[in-house]
Order: structure tokens, then C-alpha cells, then sequence
């Protein structure tokens, strides 16, 4: 009996153990997510969302979304305290490609990035 | 005969006007000169921005004098008016200044009896100051595993400013860092073993580097090429890996901009961890090191001469 309640204990920790390790993995990525800073309303409006990062500082003062695509994904970047990262998306538009490591959600449908670092690549 | 007499009295007269002449130049009638204030000295400066210098002296030992007045500082080439400050200011700010141009920077103590002293002088040159890079983000260079660069151009001429870039970029490639094999390792583009797509820009480094909290703090009193600073100029790497700064590494680098036969001179400040040991800072995977540069726009002006009157070290 004794040996059977160790055994049982020791796989759940065991278990515990690696879906901790498999949480942490997910959480610890660094791998960026590689792509374009777009404008969003371009994009809806059939073009090619490809701006200047002027135009992308710009838009994003008006209140327009600035945001990463990915291939096909369009992704909407925020800041890990919350905020709309559009405006500093903006300042990255020159690039030719953009990396965002963070956290990657998708919430009703909307692909989110919760940015922990934006950078070009 | 007459004529012999008047050519005696025209010679007498002639040689009477010129030693009366000579002794009134020889002659000093001041028994008592004004007392003279004592020159200020260890004149040196920097750059602070693309029109900003900031110059730092010993102060006059006259300031204690009751005759002290003041200092008066002229900057030359430029319609800049003398310019006057009160004792206790060891540091002064010249603004107004053009990138590229070498300005004199000439103080004088001066007395209350309008007496002055001697002037000490320095030729400097302000440089455009980056702590943001294209992005208008800080200056991040990446360690070797990061999917983020791990070059740094100190001036890209399309972004008007520093940028980081990636091996598949590596013509753009001033300075690198390789933190491959447990080392961190900083220095020249050319020099780091990386496989590179195109060659990097062939940048030298001064062979040694300085501790400062900022570039503010770094200040100097000669040209970065003067004397036999010119020869120890070269491609090299920097081993980082047991560096336990105190304060930032300013690196003097100077390289050839392309299509350009004269040096263009940066002072690139490593930025050490705030909140660790070392430079490397930042999440691991993604670990970087930050930076901030003088740069100097205009070929073939290393900041500074020392003027000839000058007594600065």
C-alpha cells in the first residue's frame, strides 16, 4: 500500500513538474514574432497597410491602429501594462522586418501580442 | 664749409630725435604695475550635442583675490560676442556652435582694475550626441543567440542615426559584440568571426578605453588622433567577460565612411548594468548591451586641438 501511495505521489509531482516546466517554456520565449509594421485601416481597405514611419507616427497620434503583420496573421501589439502599443509600433515602420517577443493571445477571434520587447530585424 | 656745418647740425638734431625716441620706449614709467590676475589652467572639453561644447577648467587661484571680477570666455570663428561668467563656474556651456567647425575657446580671468590674465585656450568641435537609435528606442546591440542583432552602425546615413543590425547585414557592420562560448567579447565588425553576408565596415578602435558616468563626464584635453594616440588606432576586440565596471566604457573609434578618405571619430559609451554586474542586461535569449554615441559628422575633425598658448594637460 505504502508503495503504491509513493508511486501515485511521485507521478503527480512528476506531472506537476512538467506542465510547470511546459507553462514556463511558453512564458520564457524568446523567440520573436517576425513581420511588417502595418496600418491597420489600409489594410481593411484592401491595400498593402505599408507606411512611412512618419505616416505611422502620424496615424497613430490620430488614433489610427498601427499593427504587425505576419504573413497572413495580423497581430494587435500591446504593452505589458495594458496600453495600445500602436505608437511605438509606429516608430519601428522603416524597418524592413520587426520582431516582437511576448506573450501571444487570441481574444474573440483578434490575434494580440502582449509585447515584453519590440526591435527590428 | 657752412653747408659742412649745417649738415653737422641736421645729423646732431637727427640723432638727438632718435635716442630721444629709444629712451621713451625703454623706459618704464609704472614703478607699480597693476597687480595682474593668475591665468586659469587644465582647460578641457567636450561635446554635448551637434552645437553644444562644454568646457571644464581649474579655476584662477586669483578668484580669492578682492580684485577678482570675473572671466571672460571668446569663441572664434563666428560672430560670437565675448561672453562673461562669475567666479565659482568651473564648467560652461558654449551653444550656437556648428558640427564640424573647430572653434577657439580662449578664457581670461580678469581684475576689477581691468587688468587681465593670460589666456588659456582650447580648439574644439561640438559632434551630434546620440542615446536613440532609428527606432528613436535606445541603442541595443544583442547578445550572439538572439534573433535580434548583434552589429551596430554608429551612423547610418539613410536613418540619421545609429542602427542595429543582423550577420545577414554585415557590410553595414561598424562594431559587434560575440558573447559566443561564455565570453562577451566587443570591438571591431572585421575582427569578430561571425559568417557574414557582405563585409563589414573596416572600423579602428583607440587601444585603450575610459570610465565615465556619461559622455557629459568625459572630457579631454587633446585631439583624439593627437601625438602618438594617431598609431594606436586599429581593428581590434575588447575581451568583456570579467569586466566588473563601475562606471560606462567610452570607446574612441574612428572609421572611413564609404566613398570617404578621411576619418569620420565617434566616442561610443557602453553602458554598463544598472541593476547587475557586467553589460549584458535584459531578459535571457534576448540579453543586450546599450549604448550611446558622439558622433562626429564632418571628416577629419577628432574634436580637439590644443592651441598653441594653451596650458591645459
Amino acid at each position: 500500500m505504502k508503495t503504491r501511495i509513493f508511486g501515485f505521489l511521485l507521478l503527480v509531482a512528476i506531472l506537476f513538474s512538467a506542465i510547470s516546466t511546459q507553462e514556463s517554456l511558453a512564458q520564457k520565449s524568446t523567440k520573436p514574432i517576425k513581420g511588417q509594421v502595418v496600418s491597420f485601416n489600409d489594410l481593411v481597405m484592401g491595400g498593402k497597410g505599408t507606411i512611412t514611419k512618419e505616416q505611422a507616427k502620424d496615424l497613430a497620434e490620430k488614433g489610427n491602429p498601427i499593427v504587425l503583420k505576419s504573413g497572413k496573421t495580423v497581430y494587435f501589439v500591446y504593452n505589458e501594462d495594458g496600453s495600445f502599443a500602436g505608437k511605438k509600433l509606429a516608430n519601428y515602420a522603416n524597418n524592413e522586418f520587426v520582431g516582437v517577443v511576448g506573450k501571444v493571445k487570441k481574444v474573440n477571434g483578434i490575434n494580440i501580442i502582449i509585447a515584453s520587447m519590440i526591435e527590428s530585424m | 664749409m657752412l653747408n659742412q656745418i649745417k649738415l653737422f647740425a641736421i645729423s646732431l638734431f637727427a640723432i638727438s630725435m632718435v635716442l630721444n625716441s629709444c629712451t621713451e620706449n625703454t623706459t618704464d614709467p609704472n614703478t607699480n604695475p597693476e597687480p595682474k590676475p593668475t591665468a586659469i589652467s587644465n582647460l578641457v572639453a567636450t561635446s554635448a550635442s551637434s552645437s553644444d561644447v562644454l568646457l571644464k577648467f581649474t579655476a584662477s587661484p586669483s578668484e580669492t583675490n578682492t580684485l577678482f571680477k570675473d572671466y571672460e570666455l571668446v569663441v572664434t570663428p563666428g560672430a560670437f560676442a565675448p561672453t562673461t561668467f562669475p567666479k565659482g563656474n568651473n564648467i560652461v556651456q558654449v551653444g550656437g556652435l556648428q558640427e564640424g567647425t573647430e572653434y577657439t575657446f580662449s578664457i581670461v580671468a580678469r581684475y576689477t582694475n581691468d587688468s587681465i590674465s593670460t589666456p588659456v585656450s582650447i580648439v574644439w568641435s561640438p559632434a551630434t550626441r546620440f542615446e536613440t537609435n532609428n527606432n528613436d528606442e535606445v541603442i541595443r546591440v544583442y547578445e550572439s543567440s538572439s534573433d535580434f542583432g548583434s552589429g551596430l552602425r554608429m551612423f547610418s546615413p539613410n536613418d540619421a542615426a545609429p542602427r542595429t543590425y543582423k550577420v545577414t547585414s554585415g557590410s553595414e557592420w561598424d562594431l559587434g559584440i560575440d558573447t559566443r562560448n561564455s565570453k562577451i567579447v566587443f570591438g571591431s565588425a572585421s575582427k569578430i568571426d561571425y559568417n557574414y553576408t557582405g563585409t563589414p565596415q573596416a572600423t579602428q578602435i583607440f587601444e585603450s578605453f575610459f570610465e565615465a558616468d556619461s559622455l557629459n563626464g568625459l572630457f579631454d584635453s587633446q585631439a583624439m588622433n593627437a601625438g602618438s594616440r594617431d598609431s594606436k588606432f586599429s581593428e581590434r576586440t575588447f575581451d568583456l567577460t570579467t569586466a566588473n565596471p563601475t562606471k560606462n566604457y567610452v570607446f574612441y573609434v574612428r572609421k572611413y565612411e564609404p566613398s570617404q578618405v578621411r576619418y569620420n571619430y565617434a566616442k561610443v559609451m557602453m553602458i554598463k548594468n544598472s541593476s547587475g554586474v557586467g553589460f549584458l542586461q535584459g531578459p535571457s535569449g534576448n540579453r543586450f548591451i546599450a549604448f550611446q554615441i558622439s558622433y562626429q559628422k564632418t571628416p577629419d575633425v577628432p574634436y580637439a586641438k590644443v592651441a598653441n598658448n594653451a596650458n591645459s594637460k
